[in-house]
């Protein structure tokens, strides 16, 4: 009988039934814990660029010209892990479960939300925040001072200012 | 003798025959797919649609330049020129009162033979090894397919298979038959014995360099050898029944032929492949005792 | 809770017999927690130092990490790591080195094990290896001489010229076997050397896709990008790597991992050796020409792959695994979701099995095919199925628990014949091993939290960290630097069995050499994953048609 034993695989057949699918003809059969592409909600990122740090592939980068900043997404190489999602501080990134992804077009592969950095208060230079990651700040902890809205440089020679003005001894200002 | 059978009748089976293999072909791929459990194919045509979509493709020609395009072609010459001259359940009239049962051997072994040589004309290594082993198994099996048609012709009394129409079974006819469908099974390059092609092994062995038509007129021919195989065992089944069952044979061995080819199929997939040293060696295990037996059976006449 | 440590007593006596046996030679023998016992000796003596571990105390050499630590210490050093699995203690020699010429004597006289971590560390590391052969083996052909990538004043990035050279034209027949073949899905090649039907010796030449993973590692992840890139040290067990790698850090940092993500791990390591023995069984069948077997064990197999993806998102490749803990929690649901899976796993695969064993093809080729005898499987250290297949009964999941596998209770399979059945069987019993993990894990799944709250690396910290991957252990070796590792050597499973198919093989008739091959579930990526290269060299296997002919079936040379 032992020679007929691989004709159990019928059984085993018939039972399993048919299990593939017509795949490209039907949607794709994917758990909803299943993550995809990102999405990036423009009207909630700041350009902080948490997700850039976090990012182990690249995928998201930050490239920054003159007055704008430009937080770029590249499909091309993303390894959907999500961190992006997990660090964001305004929950701007989400989870997709789009993963149809292959395009002819490259352009179809990025996508970029642009920011406009903030001008300093003191000198109207550049700062290097955008504009939204200092109303942030200022919405999280409302700060009185005005150091936030200045460049680094600024507010660095303000608080050497300050310093001099303040109460307290001076030494002496070194000569030039 | 009491069977007239129309030459028209003749031509229009074999060229349904002639269109019928690669459908069955197209059948077996959907039975595999649901012991798979798989969707396979979209439907029973598909190996028609690769054949003529082979077919649309171009002409590349293999190192071995043009002779190999045509020696695929005599290939596919010989098996249609096969396929016309064995019976369709009922004599043939186009075997001209020749002694078909040695002529239809001699066709099978030829095409055995061009099936190998084809691809050893390519001189691709793969192909080489595949033709080795394709050779190393028909030494054994060839041999026994041979020795049985002869031995039938022996027993049966008549070296055409109009004398089979009317043959009373005996058990060593029996025995042969068993023997003649294992020969056949191994014949058509079926699991476990397709070692000539194994495509992890040799990616596809002989079958490697063809491609395009010459890939589509191959596979077509290999397709008819098939159903060529089959086909005799079909013969060998219903023609002794053909004087009872009249023209209602032909269906009979249509009906016959499919069902071996579907049970073939079946035994194929519940199978894995053997290995060069073990599967001649095991056919002769087969072979040997069912020949001697056949062979003194036949011998007492019983 | 910290991971694994091994008991007082028998850290005591293992201490107690190495001053005793290593006295003479030893600077120093500590206790470093998260890693194992340090010994340094004197470059000069590391042969003594190997043979009396080696021999002596039955211990085995489970990877060997050189680095340059010219910038902390101003030397070259080799860390020698083995296992004394009686004692659940791993024991680390370390030697220092000359940092103008580094070398070091060769030890794989004593271990044959050593021939390729020795040959490792003189194509990245320039550390010269005395009184052996030294060849190119990981670099390719046209890399430059004098130019170690693991050197730490050679940048990550740098890519030298391809050079191409051409090569004599070959005349008569060639039979290319790999490193591109339709029945090895990676890129390997081995030369088999053959008289008739019997094989008289093989050659492996792999390394054709190095990524230089290791070199990425140490310079430019951090600590929490690089669990995402050991994933993907392999696609069929990179969680294996990421959990690994992350308990590395961990033991090192001494970091507390909460219960809870310790299970999750464990639970989601179960799923990945489940997906990967049901992959290997059907692509053995596969091999055997028994495709009904391959579709039947892939259409279970497909059942894990949704449950991974239900438990961490992804199919593959996971990406829930970070230093101090886990991303993702499971609930009530899921358990009941994973619970429901296996028991249909289970159920359908006992079945298959029966069938796939009762084909005759599939037992004649597999039985006394392939035999690796109990004496080989440990002079070349072999690991996971393999070793058990050959009598060796070894098990990182029990010999030095990690995650939550110390809470459960488990049969470790071991067959003596050492053939490709014994292996088959291995891992059919290893199935329905890991189903009973699961369910274990899941029925005493803690609550809490699932990331340690306090995440602080400490610098020049060393942390070894072994993980049961469905191929065998994998080793993690690392040095803490400044925000991501200073050293991070992986050692993959496959790296130890490769070099035990030459004894496999070996005499062997040539047409079992196909199923041998992947009998030890070769996973080459996981092997190459040093250099970037970007030149591929391209062999070919040479043979007469007179030759062809008597041989008959070099088609299975593969």
């Amino acid at each position: 009988m032992s020679l007929l034993k691989p004709f159990k695989l019928i059984g085993i057949a018939h039972r399993s039934g048919v299990v593939t699918v017509r795949y490209p003809f039907q949607p794709p059969l994917v758990t909803p814990e299943f993550r995809g592409r990102i999405r990036i909600d423009a009207s909630k990122c700041i350009g902080c660029g948490a997700c850039v740090n976090a990012c182990p592939s690249n995928a998201l980068t930050l490239v920054d010209d003159g007055e704008r900043r430009a937080l770029n997404y590249f499909i091309g190489r993303c390894i959907y892990c999500g961190r992006c999602a997990d660090v964001c501080p305004v929950g701007a990134i989400t989870i997709s479960r789009e993963f149809e992804l292959a395009t002819d077009n490259i352009g179809d592969l990025n996508s970029r939300v642009i920011h406009y950095k903030a001008t300093c208060s003191c000198c109207g230079e550049e700062t290097t925040a955008t504009e939204r990651m200092i109303s942030y700040v200022v919405s999280r902890v409302p700060v009185t001072e005005t150091y936030v809205h200045m460049g680094s440089r600024c507010r660095k020679r303000r608080f050497i200012e300050g310093l001099m003005m303040g109460r307290g001894m001076i030494y002496g200002e070194s000569e030039r | 003798m009491q069977l007239e059978v129309n030459i028209a009748l003749s031509i229009v089976l074999f060229v349904c025959l002639t269109l019928l293999a690669p459908l069955l072909d197209g059948i077996e791929r959907k039975i595999r797919a649901k012991l798979h459990s798989r969707i396979g194919p979209p439907s029973i045509l598909q190996t028609w649609y690769d054949i003529l979509k082979l077919f649309s493709k171009e002409l590349v020609l293999p190192e071995g330049g043009l002779l190999v395009p045509l020696l695929v072609g005599l290939l596919y010459t010989l098996a249609l020129v096969t396929l016309s001259i064995i019976p369709y359940g009922v004599p043939n009239p186009f075997t001209l009162g020749l002694p078909d049962i040695l002529l239809v051997l001699v066709l099978v072994i030829a095409l055995q033979l061009l099936w190998t040589v084809s691809s050893l004309a390519s001189g691709n290594p793969y192909a080489t090894i595949g033709v080795f082993r394709e050779a190393g198994l028909g030494l054994v099996n060839e041999f026994f397919l041979a020795l049985s048609l002869i031995a039938l012709a022996l027993i049966t009394g008549s070296s055409s298979f109009t004398g089979l129409v009317g043959f009373r079974l005996t058990l060593s006819y029996i025995l042969l038959l068993v023997v003649l469908g294992i020969a056949c099974y191994v014949a058509s390059g079926r699991i476990p014995f397709d070692i000539g092609e194994a495509e992890p092994e040799l990616a596809s062995g002989v079958l490697v360099e063809f491609s395009g038509p010459v890939l589509g007129l191959a596979l077509y021919a290999h397709y008819l050898k098939r159903l060529i195989l089959y086909a005799i065992l079909a013969d060998l089944i219903v023609l002794p029944f053909a004087n009872v069952l009249g023209l209602a044979s032909i269906g009979v061995f249509l009906l016959v032929l499919v069902v071996l080819w579907i049970v073939f199929a079946v035994v194929s997939v519940v199978l894995g492949r053997s290995r060069i040293d073990l599967a001649p060696r095991s056919l002769l295990k087969i072979y040997t005792p069912l020949t001697i037996a056949y062979s003194v059976l036949g011998y007492l006449g019983a | 809770m910290v991971d694994f440590e091994p008991s007082k007593q028998d850290l005591e006596e293992v201490r107690a017999q190495l001053t005793e046996k290593l006295g003479h030679i030893a600077r120093s023998v500590e206790y470093v927690p998260g890693a194992g016992i340090l010994v340094e000796v004197p470059v000069k003596r590391i042969r003594e130092a190997v043979k009396i571990i080696h021999n002596d105390l039955d211990a085995y050499l489970r990877t060997v990490a050189g680095v340059d630590e010219r910038p902390v210490k101003g030397v070259f050093s080799a860390y020698y790591v083995f296992g004394l699995d009686s004692k659940h203690v791993n024991i680390i020699v370390v030697a220092y080195m000359d940092s103008d010429k580094p070398s070091i004597p060769s030890v794989v006289d004593i271990a044959p094990s050593a021939d390729w971590y020795e040959l490792e560390m003189y194509d990245l590391l320039g550390i010269r290896v005395e009184g052996r052969r030294l060849y190119r083996f990981i670099l390719p052909e046209d890399w430059p001489e004098g130019l170690y990538p693991l050197r730490k004043d050679v940048a990550y990035n740098i890519r030298p010229e391809p050079s191409l050279r051409s090569r004599e034209a070959i005349s008569g027949p060639r039979i290319p076997v790999g490193p591109y073949h339709p029945a090895l899905h990676e890129p390997e090649y081995f030369e088999l050397y053959v008289e008739g039907e019997r094989v008289v010796d093989v050659r492996y030449n792999g390394f054709h896709v190095h990524r230089g993973i290791e070199k990425l590692g140490e310079s430019r992840f951090t600590y929490q990008q690089v669990p995402f890139l050991a994933e993907r040290i392999c696609g069929i067990c990179g969680f294996v790597h990421s959990v690994c790698y992350t308990q590395a850090v961990e033991n090192a940092a001494r970091i507390d991992v909460p219960e809870r993500a310790l299970y999750i791990r464990s639970l989601v390591l179960e799923v990945e050796r489940l997906h990967s023995h049901l992959l290997w069984i059907g692509v053995a069948c596969h091999l055997l020409g028994y495709d009904a077997g391959f579709m039947h064990a892939w259409r279970i197999r497909e059942k894990t792959m949704v449950l991974a993806e239900l438990l961490t998102g992804s199919r593959k490749t996971y990406g829930i695994n970070l230093v101090g803990g886990v991303r993702k929690d499971i609930n009530r649901d899921k358990i009941g979701k994973v619970l429901d899976t296996v028991k249909w796993v289970e159920d359908e695969f006992k079945k298959l099995v029966e069938v796939i064993t009762s084909v005759p093809q599939v037992v004649k080729r597999a039985t006394g095919t392939g035999i690796l005898p109990k004496h080989d499987a440990r002079a070349y250290s072999v690991v996971g199925p393999v070793a058990r297949a050959s009598g060796l009964n070894r098990d990182v999941r029990r010999d030095y628990p990690y995650a939550a596998y110390k809470e459960v209770s488990f049969k470790v399979p071991v067959y003596s014949e050492g053939d490709n059945l014994a292996r088959l069987l291995v891992r059919v019993d290893e199935v329905l091993e890991s189903i009973e993990i699961i369910r274990q894990l899941l029925d005493q799944l803690p609550q809490g939290p699932i990331m340690a709250e306090e995440l602080e690396i400490p610098e020049g910290r060393i942390g070894v960290s072994s993980v049961e991957a469905p191929r065998g252990e994998d080793i993690h070796f690392i040095i803490t630097g400044k925000g991501r590792p200073y050293r991070w050597r992986v050692r993959a499973p496959t790296y130890q069995n490769i070099p035990a198919l030459k004894v496999m093989l070996k005499d062997a008739p040539l047409a079992d050499a196909p199923l041998t091959i992947a009998s030890i579930d070769p996973c080459f990526s996981c092997t190459d994953r040093v250099v970037v290269v970007d030149a591929r060299t391209r062999k070919r296997r040479i043979i007469s048609l007179r030759k062809l002919s008597k041989i008959n079936c070099i088609g299975c040379l593969i």
